[in-house]
C-alpha cells in the first residue's frame, strides 16, 4: 500500500486482468452454485413435513420441544427451532417479504408485534378447518391471522421484605419512599407508558399524561436496566423492591427463589398475549397449521400454565385452584383490564421510542 | 464481494432515501428526510459524537496497552511465543456478549470488585461502576486490545533488533531508542492496528449496550433501535450510512497523519 515496489500488480499490470478475469468468473460460479443450492433446499423444504419455528429461547422454546412438539415428531413431523428476539424476527419476515419462499414458517410473537406484522402484509390468514382446536380460543383473544397461545398481565412486583403495605396500584411507584428503588426495563417504553397513561387517567388513545407522569418519575431515580435477566439481578441484590412485569415472570422469579410477591394494580393491569401465526410465503401451510393446533391442545396449554406461570387461552381448560390463584386472573381483574390499541401503538411506536431515548433517558 | 457486500448496501443506501410509514414499513420515493433528522436533532449528533470520542480514546489506550505486550511477544524465543500468541488470542475465543456478562459480575454493586475493596476496608460504600461510560470504555478496550497487539507483534517481529542494539550503543537511552528507532519503523503495524482497532470500535454494540447506563447510546445501538425495535429501516439505513462515512473518513485521516509521520521519520 504505501511501496509500489511490493505491490505485484504494479510491476506486472497485466496479471491484474488475468486475476480479475479469474475472479470474475469463480465468482460467477459461487453464485451459480448457491443459487442453485439454495433453490434446492427450498425446494426439499417444500418437499419434506418441516416446520421452521422462530421463537425465544430458554425456558420457552424448551417447553415447546416438550409439551407442544412431542406429539408432532410422533407424526413425523420435523420441528427446527430458530431462536431470536422478536425484533430480529420481525425484520426477517419484513425482509423476506418479497421472497417467493421465506426461511421460517410459524413466528411467535407478543400480540402487539404481532398486529404489526399482520398490518405489514406478511402472515397468512388462518384457515380455522385446519385448526380444529380454534373453536376453544378465548373470544377475546381470537384473531384470523394468528392463535393466542398463553396469556399475562403487568402488574406490581414486589419484594415483601422493603414494601409495606402491599402495594395495590401502579401509582405506588411514584411514592417518594421508593426513590431509587423502582426497577425499570430500558425496552419496555410501550408498557411504562401504558402504565403512567392509567395513573395519570389517559387513555387507549391518547397516552400523552402518561409521557408527563413519566418525567415525573425520574425525580423518584428509578434504575434502569438493559434487560430482563440484569432487571431480575437487580431485585436479587435488594437494589430494587418494586417493578411492574407480567405475573407469569413474578411466578417464575419467585420460583427461582428471589424475594417478590405479584399485586393486581386496581387501575387494572395490562393483559398481553403471546401469539403464534405462519408467514405468507411458508412453502407448505399444513404443517404449520398442524404446529398452530397442537399448541391449543389441552395438556400442552396446562403444563405451559404450570411450568411458566401462563394462563391457557382455551375455554377447555381450567387451572387448578392453588395454581390459579397465583398465575391467574379473577373475572373482575380481567374486566378491568387496560384496553390495547394495538392500531395506536403501531402508529406511535417510533415517536415514543424517540421520545424515551431523547427525554426519559437522557 | 459484489455481490455479498456491495449490493446489500446499495441497497441500505436506497432504503435511505426512502420514507417511514408508521405500521406499514416504508414508501418507496427519493427523500433527503432522514438525513436532514438526522442534522437538526442535536441528540443523534450527540451520539456520534459519543461515539467518535470513546472510538478514539479505546483505540488510543489499547495502542499504549498493546504496544509493550507485542513487544515483548516479538522478541520472546521461539519456544514461548506461540504459547504467548495463543494467550493473546484466547479472550476472543469468549464472546462479547459472555464477556460483557463477565464485566456486569465483576463490576455490579455486589460484584467481585466491590466485594473485594469492601473486605480490604478501601471502600465505605460500593463503587458505581456498572451502568457507566468508564465500565463501557474498560469492556470495549478488553475486546480490542488483543487485535491491537496481533498487528502490531508482527509488524515488530520484523524490526532488526541490531537497530536498537546499535542505538543504545551510540549511546542512545532506551526511551530515545523506543521513540526514534522503534516507533518509526512499527508505523505500518501502527497504522494498521488502530485503523482496525478504530473501526472495531466505532461499531461495538454488545458492550454498551449491557454496560452503559440508561442515557449511553453509541451509533450501533441507535441503528439497531431504528431497524429492529420500531422498524424504520429509512432512518436506520441512513444512521448506518453516516457511520460509515464518519469511519472511513476518520480512518483515513488518521491513516494519511500517521504515513506522513512514518515517511518523515524513515527520511529523517
Amino acid at each position: 500500500m504505501f511501496d509500489d515496489h511490493a505491490n505485484p500488480a504494479a510491476r506486472e499490470p497485466h496479471r491484474l486482468s488475468a486475476f480479475s478475469r479469474r475472479g470474475f468468473l469463480g465468482g460467477a460460479a459461487g453464485l451459480a452454485a448457491s443459487g442453485l443450492l439454495l433453490g434446492g433446499s427450498r425446494a426439499a423444504r417444500a418437499a419434506s413435513n418441516q416446520v421452521i419455528v422462530s421463537t425465544w429461547g430458554g425456558d420457552y422454546e424448551r417447553f415447546l420441544h416438550e409439551f407442544v412438539e412431542a406429539p408432532l415428531r410422533a407424526k413425523g413431523i420435523q420441528v427446527l427451532p430458530d431462536i431470536g428476539q422478536p425484533p430480529a424476527r420481525m425484520t426477517k419476515l419484513l425482509a423476506e417479504k418479497s421472497l417467493k419462499t421465506g426461511q421460517m414458517d410459524v413466528v411467535h410473537l407478543s400480540d402487539t408485534d404481532m398486529f404489526q406484522m399482520r398490518q405489514d402484509g406478511v402472515l397468512a390468514r388462518i384457515d380455522y378447518a385446519q385448526v380444529p382446536r380454534g373453536k376453544h380460543i378465548i373470544k377475546q383473544f381470537y384473531d384470523d391471522y394468528s392463535i393466542p397461545h398463553i396469556y399475562s398481565a403487568q402488574v406490581l412486583i414486589y419484594n415483601p421484605q422493603h414494601v409495606m403495605p402491599v402495594p395495590d396500584a401502579f401509582a405506588a411507584m411514584w411514592d417518594a419512599k421508593y426513590k431509587g428503588r423502582v426497577g425499570i426495563q430500558r425496552t419496555a417504553w410501550v408498557i411504562w407508558l401504558q402504565i403512567a397513561t392509567i395513573v395519570a387517567g389517559g387513555s387507549p388513545t391518547n397516552y400523552e399524561p402518561g409521557k408527563k407522569l413519566l418525567m415525573e418519575l425520574k425525580k423518584n431515580q428509578p434504575r434502569i436496566y438493559p434487560s430482563q435477566e440484569s432487571l431480575a439481578d437487580g431485585i436479587a441484590s435488594a437494589d430494587v423492591w418494586l417493578t411492574p412485569d407480567w405475573k407469569a415472570r413474578g411466578y417464575l422469579w419467585a420460583k427461582r427463589g428471589l424475594p417478590v410477591k405479584t399485586a393486581v394494580p386496581k387501575e387494572g393491569a395490562i393483559p398481553v398475549t403471546y401469539r403464534a401465526a405462519y408467514a405468507k410465503n411458508a412453502p407448505d401451510p399444513a404443517p404449520s397449521l398442524e404446529y398452530l393446533n397442537a399448541m391449543l391442545e389441552p395438556k400442552a396449554q396446562m403444563d405451559f400454565g404450570e411450568q411458566m406461570g401462563y394462563v391457557p387461552t382455551v375455554t377447555d381448560v381450567k387451572l387448578p385452584a392453588d395454581l390459579d390463584s397465583v398465575i391467574g386472573f379473577t373475572e373482575e381483574q380481567r374486566s378491568k383490564f387496560f384496553h390495547v390499541d394495538f392500531a395506536y401503538v403501531a402508529a406511535n411506536n417510533n415517536a415514543w421510542l424517540q421520545w424515551w431515548n431523547e427525554e426519559f433517558l437522557a | 464481494m459484489v455481490a455479498f457486500l456491495v449490493l446489500p448496501m446499495l441497497i441500505m443506501l436506497r432504503y435511505s432515501f426512502n420514507v417511514y410509514v408508521p405500521g406499514g414499513l416504508m414508501k418507496v420515493t427519493l427523500s433527503l428526510v432522514n438525513y436532514r433528522q438526522f442534522f437538526s436533532d442535536p441528540y443523534f449528533q450527540h451520539v456520534l459524537g459519543t461515539t467518535v470520542w470513546v472510538a478514539a480514546l479505546c483505540t488510543i489506550v489499547s495502542l499504549v496497552l498493546a504496544f509493550p505486550v507485542a513487544y515483548v511477544i516479538a522478541r520472546a524465543d521461539q519456544r514461548y511465543k506461540a504459547a504467548l500468541l495463543i494467550l493473546v488470542v484466547f479472550p476472543l475465543l469468549v464472546g462479547n456478549v459472555v464477556r460483557a456478562a463477565g464485566w456486569m459480575a465483576l463490576f455490579g454493586t455486589t460484584g467481585a470488585l466491590n466485594a473485594v475493596l469492601l473486605w480490604l476496608h478501601l471502600l465505605r460504600a460500593p463503587l458505581h461502576v456498572m451502568y457507566t461510560t468508564t465500565a463501557v470504555i474498560v469492556g470495549i478496550i478488553a475486546v480490542v486490545t488483543p487485535y491491537m497487539i496481533i498487528a502490531l507483534q508482527s509488524v515488530l517481529e520484523g524490526i532488526d533488533v541490531k537497530l536498537e542494539e546499535a542505538a543504545l550503543n551510540l549511546g542512545a537511552s532506551g526511551w530515545s531508542t523506543f521513540w526514534r528507532v522503534t516507533l518509526p519503523l512499527a508505523m505500518p503495524g501502527v497504522v494498521a492496528g488502530t485503523s482496525l482497532v478504530f473501526i472495531l470500535c466505532m461499531n461495538a454494540y454488545a458492550t454498551p449496550f449491557l454496560l452503559g447506563g440508561p442515557s449511553f447510546k453509541m451509533m450501533a445501538q441507535a441503528i439497531y433501535d431504528q431497524i429492529q425495535s420500531s422498524q424504520n429501516w429509512p432512518f436506520g439505513a441512513a444512521l448506518a450510512f453516516i457511520l460509515m462515512v464518519a469511519t472511513v473518513i476518520l480512518t483515513v485521516a488518521s491513516q494519511a497523519v500517521l504515513s506522513r509521520r512514518s515517511k518523515a521519520a524513515h527520511s529523517a
